[in-house]
C-alpha cells in the first residue's frame, strides 16, 4: 500500500522529471500530474476500502519497510484531497491563465515539486522525513516567488519569505532532532512520546515556532502579504496549500507538541493574535488580493487556535475547506471590478428606521440560536460524552448565520424571507456541528484529541475581544472616535508597505563626478 | 505685512505652476469605464518626435519599440528596407547630401552605411531612463520608492472602497493624511515630527517643502512634473476626478509626497550639493556605443577596415542618434503600412448602386465590426455604414430593476437624456413582482455573502462552509467554461426570469429633442434616402469572464459599456411614427415600409443577436427571419477568421471555432478573450458606397460620411473632432502599451491586484497601472499590435477639410504635430493628398507604385 501511496503522491515531480528530460512544453505535461495523482489516490480509498490492504504490488517488496515513512490515513487523506484538488484546478487554471508568459515552464516545474512535497508531508509520520518535506516545499515556494525577478515587489517578498522559512525551519530541524535523540526514536506519527531526559516545553515550543512560521501566523505575519508579487496561481498554492503546513505539524505530531502546556496556549494565543489582526487589516485593505492576504492571516490565526484547544477535526477541517475556499478566491480575483460594479447596481439598502433595524437584528441573531439549540439537542441525544468542547465553535458559526441573515433581511424583511433565512441557518448550524462530531470521532481513531489546556477564563476572554474588534470597526456610519482612529492608523501601516530607505545613504561616487 | 503679502504671491505662483504642469500625466478613468486616453497628451503641442524626446526626460518611454523589435520585423519582412530607405533619406537629409561619394576608402555611400546600421547595428544595452530626477531618487532610490508606496497607499485608502471606512475620510484629503501620518508608527520620529509641524493648507506645505528641498524657482515646474510622473496612475484618477465634480486636487497629492520627501531627506547634506542631469556619465555610453555601432556596420563592408575608414564611418553614424534610428524603422515600418493601405483603397472604385439593399446595417466605426461588416456583405449582399457605435444618442442609462446609472457616450461629451430601461407594457403584475423580488434576492444573497466574508467572526465559519462548494464549481469553471456559465445563467434566470423590456424614450426626452436627435443622427450617418426594408442599429460589447479590463473590450463610444441601450433607443426613436412625421417635414421621408431594428454584436464570439424583433409588425416577421439567417452565416464566417489570430486557439477535428470562442468567452482563466482594438492603425471616413466594395482589414476605423450630403461641411466637422480624436486617443493608447508596456501599460495581467472602482496595482504595493496590460498587446512571444500612427483617410473637398482642420485647435494640433496622419481626395477620381503644416502635399505613401505606373 505505501508504495502505491508514495509513487502516487510524487506523480507530479515524475511528470515534471519526464517533461524536463523530453523537453516537452509545461503546457502540455503540467497539470497531468496533479490530476494523475488524484486518480490514484481516489482509487487506493476506493481499494482500502474495500478491505484489500496486503496486496504485494501495492505495498512493494519484502523488506521495503515503508509503513515507518508513510502511512495512508484519514488526516493524510483529507490533505492529500485538499492538495491534490486544488492542485489539478490550479495546475489546469494556468493553462489559459499563464499563457505566452516566457516563465510558464518555470512555474510548471516548481509548482510540481511543491505538490509532491506537500503531498509527501502529509502522509509522512516520520518527523525526519516530515522535515525534509517542509524544508523542500519552503524552497519551491521561495523558487515560485522569484518568478518574475524583475518585478519591483519580487526581492522583498523572497527575501522576507526566506527569513520566514529560516527561521521556521531551523526551528522544526532542531525539535525534529531533539525530539529523535530525546525519544526512543523518531517520533512517528501522534502518539504519546516518553521522554527521555530533554525539556518537553522546549521541543514544544520549537514546533510552535515552526507552525506559526509557515502559517505566517503572530510573529511571522510579515511575509506572506509581500509575496503578491507573484502570478495569481502561484497564490492560489501558496494560500491554499503551504501555509497549511504549519496546522498539520501541530495535529500530526501533537504527541510531541502536547507534552507541554506552555506551547499548546501559546499556540492558540498567537492564533487569536493572527485572528484578530489579520480580520482588522482584511476588512481595511481596498484591493482585493491585499484582502484576500491578510484574510489567510485570520483563517490560518483561527486554526491554530482549533489546534489549541485540542478540536483537531476543527483544525482539519478548517485547513481543508479554506484552502479550496481561498484558492477559489484567488483564482477569481479579476472578478473584483466586476463585484464592485454590481454592489453599486443593486444600490444601497433603503433607510431602516430604528425599530425595523432592532426587529431585523434581533430576529437574525435568533435564527442560528435555534439552530444551535438544535445541534446541542442533537448532540446529547447521541450521547452527552458527544457533547464535546467544540461549544466554542458554535459561537462562530452561530455569528456567520447571524451576519448573513442580517444582511439579507436588510434588504427586505418579511416572513417569507425570514423563515427562509431561518431554516438554512437551522440546517446548516446544525449540520456543521454534526459534521464536525462525526470527523472527531472518525479521526479519534488515528490522533486522539488531547484534554484541553487553554484555561476557560483565556477562550472567553478572547472571544469578547473579537466581539469588540468586531463592534469596533463595523458600522454604517464611519466611525469616528479616538481610539477607532488609532486602530485604524495602526492597522492600516502594519499591514501597508514597508518603509525602506530610511537610512540615507550617500551615493559619494555619483556626487564626485558631478562636482567634478 | 510684507511677507505675509510676499508669501501668497508666492504661493499664488505656485498654484499657478501645479495648474499649468497637470497635463504632464494624461487623466486616468476608472477602470470600469476604462476611456482610452493618450498617455503622452499633455505633450500634444509638441511634434510627435519632440514630444517622445521630452517625455522620455520625464517617463523615460522608449516611445517607439526596440530596435531588436524591428530587426526582427526587417528580418520577417514586415518592414522592406526601401521604405527604411526612403525615410532614411527623406529624415537624414545631411547624408543625402554626401550620397553619391564613397565614406573614406570604403565601398559604400553614406546612406548605405547609415541602412547597414540600422539592419544590423547593436543596440544600447543601457536601460532607458529619465533624466527629471527628485530629490530623492538621487539621494537614494529605495526611499523614493517608499513614498510612492506610501503615498499610494494613502490614495488607495481613501478613495478605494473598502469595508472599514477611513474613518478620516471626512477631512479632506490632504488634512486627513496630516493626521495620520504625524501618528503613523512606522516612520522614523523625526519625520512624524515634521509632518506632525504641518501647514493645514497644502499649497503653503508644498511651498515649505520646496524651501527645505532647495528647489530654485526656475526648477520648480520641473520638480513637480518630476513628482507627478512618479505617481502617475494616482495624480491621472485624481485628475479624472477632480475633472468629474469630485473633491480631489493635484495639489494635496503633490504635497503629501513633498512632504514625506522633505521630511525624510531635511538636513542632508547632500542637497546643498549642485544638481545637474547624469549627462556626463550618458555621454560615456553613447560614444561607446557609437563606437561599436562603427565598428560592426564598417566590418560588414570592409572585413579589415582601416582606422580612418572606421573614424569616417564614425562620424557618420554620429549624425543617426539612438532615438533616431528607432524612429526611422518606426517611419518605415508605418510606411509599409500605409503604402498596403493605399493600394487597397486605389482598387474601390465609386460608382452608386441604385437597387436598395434588403437590409442596412449600421455599425460602431471600431475596427472590430469590420469582419462581421464585409462578411455580411459578401454573404447577403447587406449594405453597412459605420458610425459611432453611441448612435447619437447621448444618454444616462439605467438598467431594469438597477439603481446606478451609466454613461453611454463617448468621453468627449456628456450625457444629455437619461433613459430608463422598463418592463414591457404587457408585462403582467405577477411577472414584475417576481423580477424585482427575484432581483432582490440575488441582492441580499450577495449582501450575505459579503458581508459575512469580510466580517471578523463570522467569515471563519463562511470559508468552512462554502470550501467544498467552492472547490466543486472551480473545478467545473476551469473544465468546462461554457457549460458552466449557461447554467449559470439559467438558475438566475430562475430566481430572476429576464424578460421583454423597452427603453423608455418617453420620460427623457421632449418630443422636440426626440425629433432633434431622429435628424441629427440620421444626417450625420448620411442616412437620409435609400432606406432599406430594415435598417439595424447594431451596437457592440464583449462577453468576459474575471477581467479587470472588461470595460476596454466594451464599446469606447458608449463609455465603456455594451451598446445596444443606445442601438435601442435609436431605433425606438425613429419607429414613432410621430418623429417620422416630423422628419418627414425635414425632408427626410421614411418610407411606412421601412423598420428600424436594434442589435447587440459580441465581438468575443462574433454573433449578432437582434433585440426587441417581437415588437416589429408582423409583416416583416419574414425579413426579420431571413436576417437573422444572414447574420449567423456572417458571424460564422468573421468568427472563422478571427479565431486564427487568437492565442491558444485549438481548432481541430473536436472543436469548432464557434465553441472554441463561446469556452474563451465564458472562461475565467482567459487572458486574452478576444483582441479588443489592437493592430488599429487608420480610420477612413468617406461614402459606404466606396468602403464597403474594398476589402478593409480590421485595422481602420470606417465611418460613412457622403460629401455631396454635407455642404457646409458641418457633418465633417463633427466627424474630425469627435470620432477622429477618440480613434486617436485608442491608437495612441495602444501604441505607447505596446512600446512601453511598463510604463504606459500596465504590464502582465497575472500579476494584477484590483481595486474596485478604481484600477489595478501590480502586486502588493505601488501606484495604480495605467495603459493596457500586456496581454492586451501581445501573445507573450511577440508584439499583435503593431504601433502605427492612425492615418486619417477623407474622401471630402480639400479646401472645406483644411478650414475645418484648421480652426480647431485640437485637430490641428493633432494633424500638425503628426500625431495623427492626414490624407483626403475630394473623389474617386481624383489623387490622395497629404495635410502637412505647409498645406496640402501630394500623398507619398503611393508614390512608388504611382511612379511604376
Amino acid at each position: 500500500m505505501s508504495l502505491f501511496l508514495l509513487l502516487s503522491v510524487l506523480l507530479p515531480l515524475l511528470a515534471a522529471i519526464g517533461g524536463g528530460v523530453l523537453r516537452i512544453e509545461g503546457r502540455t505535461w503540467g497539470p497531468v500530474g496533479a490530476i494523475g495523482s488524484l486518480v490514484a489516490l481516489v482509487l487506493l480509498v476506493i481499494v482500502e476500502a474495500l478491505g484489500e490492504r496486503e496486496h504485494a504490488w501495492l505495498s512493494g517488496p519484502d523488506g521495503l519497510d515503508l509503513e515507518h515513512w508513510v502511512r495512508s490515513d484519514l488526516l493524510s487523506n483529507c490533505l492529500l484531497a485538499l492538495v491534490f484538488v486544488v492542485g489539478s484546478i490550479v495546475l489546469s487554471f494556468a493553462r489559459r491563465y499563464l499563457y505566452g508568459d516566457t516563465r510558464i515552464d518555470y512555474f510548471y516545474r516548481w509548482s510540481s515539486i511543491l505538490l509532491s512535497a506537500t503531498a509527501l508531508m502529509s502522509c509522512a509520520v516520520d518527523i525526519r522525513l516530515f522535515a525534509a518535506c517542509w524544508t523542500v516545499s519552503g524552497a519551491a515556494v521561495l523558487a515560485l516567488l522569484r518568478m518574475y525577478p524583475r518585478h519591483p515587489g519580487t526581492t522583498e517578498g523572497v527575501k522576507r519569505a526566506l527569513l520566514a522559512f529560516t527561521f521556521g525551519d531551523a526551528a522544526l530541524w532542531a525539535g525534529a532532532l531533539l525530539a529523535s535523540h530525546a525519544c526512543d526514536g523518531p517520533p512517528c506519527g501522534s502518539g504519546p512520546v516518553t521522554y527521555v531526559n530533554l525539556s518537553s516545553s522546549a521541543i514544544s515550543l520549537l514546533l510552535v515556532v515552526a507552525a506559526a512560521s509557515r502559517c505566517a501566523a503572530f510573529p511571522f505575519q510579515w511575509w506572506l502579504p509581500k509575496t503578491l508579487a507573484s502570478p495569481t496561481p502561484t497564490s492560489a498554492l501558496l494560500h491554499a496549500g503551504v501555509v497549511n503546513a504549519g496546522g498539520l505539524l501541530l495535529v500530526r505530531f501533537s504527541g510531541v507538541f502536547t507534552a507541554s502546556a506552555s506551547g499548546v496556549v501559546l499556540i492558540y494565543i498567537l492564533g487569536f493574535l493572527s485572528a484578530i489582526y489579520g480580520s482588522l487589516a482584511m476588512r481595511l485593505r481596498a484591493d482585493v488580493k491585499g484582502s484576500l492576504v491578510f484574510s489567510t492571516i485570520a483563517q490560518m490565526g483561527f486554526m491554530l487556535m482549533t489546534c489549541g484547544l485540542g478540536l483537531y477535526a476543527a483544525t482539519i477541517f478548517h485547513l481543508v475547506t479554506h484552502g479550496m475556499y481561498k484558492s477559489s478566491l484567488f483564482l477569481g480575483s479579476g472578478s473584483a471590478i466586476e463585484h464592485e460594479r454590481r454592489h453599486r447596481a443593486a444600490g444601497s439598502n433603503a433607510q431602516m428606521s430604528s425599530m425595523a433595524r432592532t426587529l431585523t437584528a434581533t430576529c437574525a441573531l435568533f435564527a442560528p440560536l435555534m439552530g444551535a439549540a438544535a445541534a446541542i439537542a442533537l448532540m446529547t441525544s447521541i450521547g452527552p460524552e458527544a457533547l464535546h468542547p467544540s461549544i466554542p465553535l458554535l459561537t462562530f458559526v452561530c455569528s456567520t448565520a447571524a451576519w448573513f441573515t442580517w444582511a439579507w433581511l436588510k434588504r427586505k424583511m418579511s416572513l417569507q424571507r425570514y423563515l427562509a433565512a431561518a431554516v438554512v441557518a437551522i440546517i446548516a448550524t446544525s449540520l456543521y456541528i454534526f459534521a464536525i462530531e462525526f470527523f472527531t470521532i472518525y479521526l479519534d481513531r488515528d490522533i486522539p484529541s488531547p484534554q484541553n489546556a487553554v484555561p476557560p477564563w483565556v477562550l472567553i476572554a478572547s472571544i469578547v475581544l473579537m466581539v469588540l474588534a468586531m463592534w469596533a470597526t463595523t458600522g454604517t456610519k464611519v466611525s469616528t472616535g479616538k481610539f477607532q482612529r488609532q486602530l485604524y492608523v495602526w492597522v492600516m501601516r502594519s499591514a501597508g508597505t514597508s518603509v525602506r530607505g530610511r537610512k540615507i545613504q550617500l551615493n559619494t561616487k555619483k556626487f564626485q563626478t558631478e562636482a567634478g | 505685512m510684507d511677507k505675509i503679502d510676499s508669501d501668497r504671491t508666492q504661493v499664488a505662483e505656485f498654484r499657478a505652476n501645479v495648474l499649468a504642469v497637470a497635463d504632464t500625466v494624461a487623466p486616468y478613468w476608472p477602470i470600469d469605464s476604462f476611456i482610452a486616453v493618450n498617455p503622452l497628451s499633455g505633450f500634444e503641442d509638441q511634434q510627435f518626435r519632440e514630444a517622445i524626446d521630452s517625455a522620455t526626460r520625464f517617463y523615460g518611454i522608449r516611445g517607439t519599440l526596440r530596435l531588436q523589435d524591428y530587426q526582427l520585423l526587417v528580418k520577417s519582412g514586415r518592414i522592406k528596407v526601401e521604405d527604411i530607405k526612403i525615410e532614411l533619406i527623406a529624415n537624414k537629409s545631411q547624408l543625402k547630401d554626401s550620397s553619391s561619394e564613397a565614406v573614406g576608402s570604403l565601398k559604400a555611400t553614406a546612406i548605405d552605411l547609415a541602412l547597414i546600421d540600422l539592419l544590423h547595428g547593436p543596440a544600447s544595452k543601457e536601460p532607458i531612463s529619465r533624466s527629471i530626477l527628485t530629490r530623492s531618487e538621487c539621494i537614494n532610490k529605495d526611499l523614493a520608492v517608499t513614498i510612492d508606496n506610501l503615498t499610494s497607499e494613502w490614495c488607495s485608502s481613501y478613495y478605494g472602497s473598502a469595508q472599514w471606512r477611513n474613518p478620516f475620510s471626512e477631512e479632506g484629503f490632504y488634512n486627513a493624511w496630516r493626521n495620520t501620518a504625524s501618528v503613523d508608527h512606522t516612520l522614523p520620529k523625526k519625520v512624524r515630527r515634521v509632518i506632525g509641524a504641518c501647514h493645514a493648507q497644502s499649497d503653503v506645505n508644498a511651498l515649505r517643502s520646496l524651501e527645505v528641498l532647495r528647489i530654485e524657482r526656475s526648477e520648480v515646474r520641473d520638480y513637480i512634473c518630476a513628482v507627478l510622473t512618479r505617481i502617475r496612475g494616482w495624480a491621472g484618477y485624481i485628475r479624472w476626478a477632480s475633472e468629474h465634480g469630485q473633491d480631489a486636487s493635484l495639489m494635496d497629492l503633490v504635497a503629501v509626497w513633498l512632504c514625506y520627501e522633505s521630511a525624510f531627506v531635511e538636513g542632508d547634506p547632500s542637497l546643498e550639493t549642485l544638481w545637474r542631469d547624469q549627462q556626463h556619465d550618458k555621454h560615456d555610453d553613447d560614444s561607446r556605443l557609437l563606437t561599436e555601432r562603427a565598428r560592426a556596420a564598417v566590418q560588414r563592408i570592409d572585413p579589415s577596415p582601416s582606422v580612418a575608414d572606421f573614424n569616417a564611418a564614425r562620424r557618420v553614424l554620429e549624425e543617426v542618434s539612438e532615438l533616431d534610428r528607432r524612429y526611422i524603422l518606426q517611419l518605415a515600418l508605418e510606411r509599409g503600412y500605409y503604402s498596403e493601405l493605399f493600394s487597397t483603397l486605389e482598387k474601390g472604385s465609386q460608382n452608386a448602386e441604385d437597387n436598395i439593399p434588403s437590409a442596412q446595417l449600421v455599425c460602431c466605426i471600431d475596427t472590430r465590426t469590420q469582419r462581421i461588416r464585409q462578411a455580411v456583405k459578401q454573404a447577403a449582399g447587406i449594405e453597412t455604414l459605420g458610425f459611432a457605435g453611441f448612435f447619437a444618442a447621448a444618454i444616462r442609462y439605467r438598467r431594469l430593476g438597477e439603481q446606478a446609472t451609466s454613461d453611454q457616450c463617448p468621453a468627449l461629451i456628456s450625457p444629455r437624456n437619461y433613459v430608463e430601461e422598463k418592463f414591457e407594457e404587457s408585462t403582467s403584475r405577477a411577472v414584475r413582482g417576481r423580477v424585482k423580488s427575484g432581483q432582490l434576492t440575488l441582492a441580499a444573497g450577495e449582501d450575505g455573502f459579503t458581508n459575512a466574508k469580510y466580517s471578523l467572526m463570522p467569515s471563519f465559519s463562511l470559508a468552512e462552509i462554502s470550501g467544498v462548494p467552492a472547490a466543486v464549481l472551480s473545478a467545473f469553471k476551469t473544465s468546462l467554461p461554457y457549460q458552466y456559465s449557461a447554467l449559470r445563467t439559467k438558475a438566475r434566470n430562475m430566481i430572476r426570469p429576464s424578460v421583454p423590456t423597452t427603453v423608455d424614450i418617453f420620460s427623457g426626452y421632449t418630443f422636440e429633442e426626440r425629433c432633434a436627435f431622429a435628424e441629427t443622427a440620421l444626417t450625420m450617418m448620411g442616412l437620409v434616402d435609400r432606406f432599406s426594408r430594415l435598417v439595424v442599429f447594431t451596437g457592440h460589447g464583449s462577453t468576459n469572464e474575471n477581467n479587470p479590463y472588461s470595460a476596454s473590450l466594451h464599446c469606447g463610444a458608449c463609455g465603456g459599456n455594451e451598446g445596444s441601450p443606445n442601438a435601442r433607443v435609436a431605433a425606438t426613436t425613429l419607429n414613432d411614427p410621430a418623429v417620422r412625421e416630423f422628419l418627414n417635414t425635414r425632408g427626410i421621408s421614411i418610407p411606412d415600409t421601412t423598420w428600424f431594428l436594434s442589435a447587440e454584436h459580441d465581438t468575443t464570439t462574433d454573433s449578432v443577436r437582434i433585440l426587441d424583433s417581437d415588437i416589429a409588425p408582423a409583416s416583416f416577421a419574414g425579413e426579420i427571419a431571413t436576417l437573422m439567417a444572414d447574420l449567423d452565416v456572417a458571424s460564422s464566417i468573421a468568427r472563422n477568421d478571427r479565431v486564427k489570430d487568437l492565442p491558444g486557439a485549438s481548432i481541430g477535428r473536436r472543436k469548432s471555432p464557434r465553441r472554441e470562442v463561446l469556452a474563451r468567452a465564458h472562461d475565467w482563466a482567459q487572458v486574452y478573450p478576444e483582441w479588443g482594438l489592437a493592430k488599429n492603425a487608420s480610420i477612413i471616413i468617406g461614402p459606404p458606397e466606396w468602403t464597403s466594395r474594398i476589402d478593409i482589414q480590421p485595422r481602420s476605423f470606417v465611418h460613412a460620411y457622403n460629401s455631396s450630403l454635407d455642404e457646409s461641411g458641418a457633418v465633417l466637422e463633427n466627424i474630425l473632432t469627435a470620432p477622429v480624436v477618440v480613434a486617436q486617443w485608442i491608437n495612441c493608447q495602444y501604441y505607447f502599451s505596446t512600446t512601453d508596456p511598463e510604463i504606459f501599460g500596465s504590464g502582465t495581467k497575472t500579476v494584477h491586484n484590483a481595486i474596485g472602482g478604481v484600477g489595478v496595482l501590480s502586486g502588493f504595493e505601488g501606484d495604480i497601472r495605467v495603459g493596457l496590460p500586456l496581454q492586451s498587446v501581445s501573445d507573450g512571444s511577440m508584439n499583435y499590435h503593431e504601433p502605427v500612427r492612425l492615418m486619417v483617410v477623407v474622401q471630402a473637398d480639400l479646401n472645406l477639410t483644411k478650414d475645418i482642420v484648421d480652426r480647431n485647435a485640437v485637430l490641428k494640433q493633432l494633424v500638425y504635430n503628426q500625431w495623427v496622419l492626414f490624407t483626403a481626395r475630394e473623389s474617386c477620381q481624383d489623387e490622395w493628398f497629404r495635410l502637412t503644416s505647409s498645406g496640402w502635399r501630394p500623398n507619398s505613401y503611393i508614390s512608388v507604385e504611382g511612379t511604376r505606373k
